[in-house]
């Protein structure tokens, strides 16, 4: 695929993302990201190890991913 | 005798006594044991009990954080390199969480023991709640007998608050959903149908029929906004794919100053789910009744008078069929507006019309002494039905067609409004010269034009001819003039039933069907619950009828399949982004060609 296509693909998701985050309930997703960063900081600095840290870094990356859909706008034609 | 009284009412008591102790004093020491999991699974239970979650959002909770345990035991397997290190990994973590536990590192305990706690909390969670619902809902468990009832109805109370908070997250209630389903709202409660947080159907449940019930107030009209606006976006993006393209027919049968601020909402709403042309009748746009082919157009214009089917009067009906055969069909071809077939109501223009046609000339001359009765009457109709059919747009020429029929200041002149709107659309529905369309007809309060087009006769042409037909009425008895014919109406809408608040849910909570469900009788001993009683299992409503009459502004029950899910419906609203996609149009692809 030529480089260009994705490079400029890339840049319209990141518009649509942005669209819809300003749509959406930005706020909210704030806070949301805000929790995440502060449990990713207590898991990193809890000295637990790294399979534990790996693993409770995937769930709150998993967390964030299925909870942040609802915060932002439906994507055109939806 | 005391001896007696010890053996058989003291003894198995105090041996019940001990070896439920003993059963909780093991429950609580595994409960210690694996502090995690008692910790994670008492805050699942809190959480689903507070928020009127049923078990099986817990299980998917409890899947959602596989994920964590995956990454956990693959670095574990990656770093370790022995199988035995993963194997052995749930109880080495445990052993170094209560470790670290020990030592004040809290932080350290909990990411050590998440990777297993989390999921196998949430699940012993499910399991839990599962356990407490059935024990209440059976009468084996709660302090009195009303305990049950006390308990659904609070939790009832949670759902119906947890649902209307989904309704608030815009990306969780689109018009439609990734797979092309229509979403409502939030799910109250799930009775026979699966579990989903938010109440998606799919858009050719809107291809079939609908009922909608609902008194005034209840949110009828969010409700069948919604499905407009979904089943036009869902057909829309398959149009996309080679499907037909949408169009939307929309029957205000009450009409008012309401009815041009819901037309004025729904036109908004669909130009910003893609629809480029919609159009409001009478007020913006006429349609031409002259664009149906002349033989329908004769029977439409025949049919609507009133004339008497029966009797002597019955003569002047068929005399009246008869002009207007002859006035529409005549040689010159049909007229193309309401003041060129008043002009043809004249003998010298008809004789004048089938001069060569000498079959049909002595029909004209014995027509002629009753042509001007005819014409003035066709003069009164054509004047009471005002200029909304004398334009020269078809339905085809739209994408969206909303109706406004005034049936609660005139009936009379709505209902034959409304027999000519239904087969100009029959007429778009099967002609072989115009694109096909996916056609949507809603019918709100139909009942009030439904005079010449019964709604049940409206429900089967629309199947014959392959319209979905979506109708709503404000009650049960709105739907027909009897119950035959409101039961032929309810029982084959297979596209769903959509039952809002209404005092007379009952026939509509019947044709949803019973589940069986375990119902325990207490004995009373001395004014006071005892401990022996009978269980026996009873059928009990799918869609209950109690809660449909308590029902609030927008919620609402969907029965389809013998399941019923509690919906609360959110607010259409379309993506505020617009499309960078150009509108689908083929308006030159006709029938015949596809």
């Amino acid at each position: 695929m030529n480089p260009r296509t994705v490079l400029l693909a890339v840049i319209r998701s990141i518009r649509l993302a942005l669209a819809r985050l300003r749509h959406g309930r930005p706020g909210i997703l704030a806070a949301r990201l805000a929790a995440a960063i502060a449990m990713t900081e207590t898991t990193l600095h809890s000295g637990a190890g790294p399979a534990a840290i790996a693993g409770t870094l995937a769930g709150i990356v998993t967390w964030l991913a299925v909870t942040a859909r609802g915060d932002f706008a439906p994507p055109p034609g939806r | 005798v005391s001896r007696l009284l010890i053996w058989f009412l003291v003894f198995p008591r105090l041996i019940r006594w001990v070896l439920g102790l003993a059963a909780w004093t093991g429950i609580v020491i595994a409960a210690i044991a694996v502090a995690p999991v008692t910790t994670v699974a008492v805050t699942g239970l809190f959480i689903a009990w507070w928020r009127g979650w049923p078990p099986v959002r817990l299980r998917r909770a409890a899947a959602w954080s596989l994920p964590m345990t995956a990454a956990w035991m693959l670095v574990t397997a990656v770093t370790t390199r022995s199988a035995f290190a993963v194997i052995a990994a749930p109880f080495t973590s445990w052993l170094a969480s209560w470790h670290a536990f020990s030592y004040g590192a809290t932080s350290a305990a909990f990411v050590l023991a998440a990777p297993v706690a989390v999921p196998a909390g949430l699940l012993v969670a499910s399991w839990a709640w599962q356990l407490r619902i059935y024990r209440i809902e059976t009468g084996l468990a709660g302090a009195t007998a009303t305990a049950p009832v006390a308990f659904d109805h609070r939790q009832w109370n949670r759902q119906a608050r947890t649902a209307t908070r989904t309704n608030t997250a815009p990306g969780l209630v689109p018009l439609t959903n990734r797979g092309g389903q229509i979403v409502i709202g939030g799910t109250i409660r799930a009775v026979g149908h699966p579990w989903r947080p938010v109440l998606a159907i799919p858009a050719g449940a809107m291809g079939r029929h609908q009922v909608v019930i609902g008194s005034s107030g209840s949110g009828k009209t969010n409700l069948m906004i919604r499905t407009w606006a979904g089943w036009y976006t869902a057909t829309r993006r398959a149009a996309h794919h080679g499907a037909p393209r949408p169009l939307l027919v929309v029957l205000d049968c009450k009409g008012g100053p309401d009815a041009r601020a819901k037309a004025a909402r729904t036109t908004r709403l669909l130009a910003a789910a893609g629809a480029s042309d919609v159009r409001v009748w009478p007020d913006a746009s006429p349609v031409s009744l002259w664009s149906l082919p002349p033989r329908e157009l004769a029977v439409t214009l025949f049919q609507l008078l009133d004339t008497a089917r029966e009797g002597p009067a019955a003569y002047y009906a068929d005399v009246t069929q008869a002009v207007v055969i002859l006035a529409i069909t005549a040689p010159p071809g049909p007229p193309t507006g309401s003041a060129g077939f008043l002009g043809r109501l004249d003998p010298v223009w008809l004789e004048r019309a089938w001069a060569s046609d000498w079959t049909r000339l002595p029909a004209v001359r014995a027509a002629a002494k009753h042509l001007p009765d005819i014409a003035l009457r066709y003069r009164t109709l054509m004047d009471r039905l005002g200029p909304g059919f004398d334009g020269t747009a078809t339905l085809n020429d739209a994408d969206a067609w909303y109706l406004i029929l005034e049936g609660t200041k005139e009936p009379s002149v709505a209902q034959a409004q409304a027999l000519a709107i239904t087969e100009l659309l029959a007429c778009t529905a099967t002609s072989m010269d115009t694109e096909p369309r996916s056609i949507l007809l809603a019918c709100d309060d139909y009942s009030a034009v439904s005079g010449k087009v019964p709604l049940w006769q409206l429900y089967e042409r629309g199947r014959s001819l392959g319209i979905g037909v979506q109708v709503s009425a404000q009650s049960w008895h709105g739907l027909g003039a009897s119950d035959d014919e409101r039961y032929r109406i309810a029982a084959t809408a297979d596209g769903g039933i959509w039952l809002m608040r209404t005092p007379h849910p009952e026939p509509l909570a019947q044709l949803a069907g019973t589940r069986r469900v375990v119902e325990t009788a207490t004995k009373i001993t001395d004014g006071t619950w005892g401990d022996e009683g009978t269980s026996r299992i009873q059928h009990a409503f799918v869609a209950d009828p109690g809660i449909a009459r308590r029902l609030v502004t927008g919620q609402a029950a969907y029965i389809r399949s013998g399941g019923c899910t509690w919906v609360h419906i959110a607010r259409p609203k379309p993506s505020p982004i617009p499309a960078a996609a150009a509108p689908v149009s083929r308006p030159h692809q006709s029938r015949k060609a596809a």
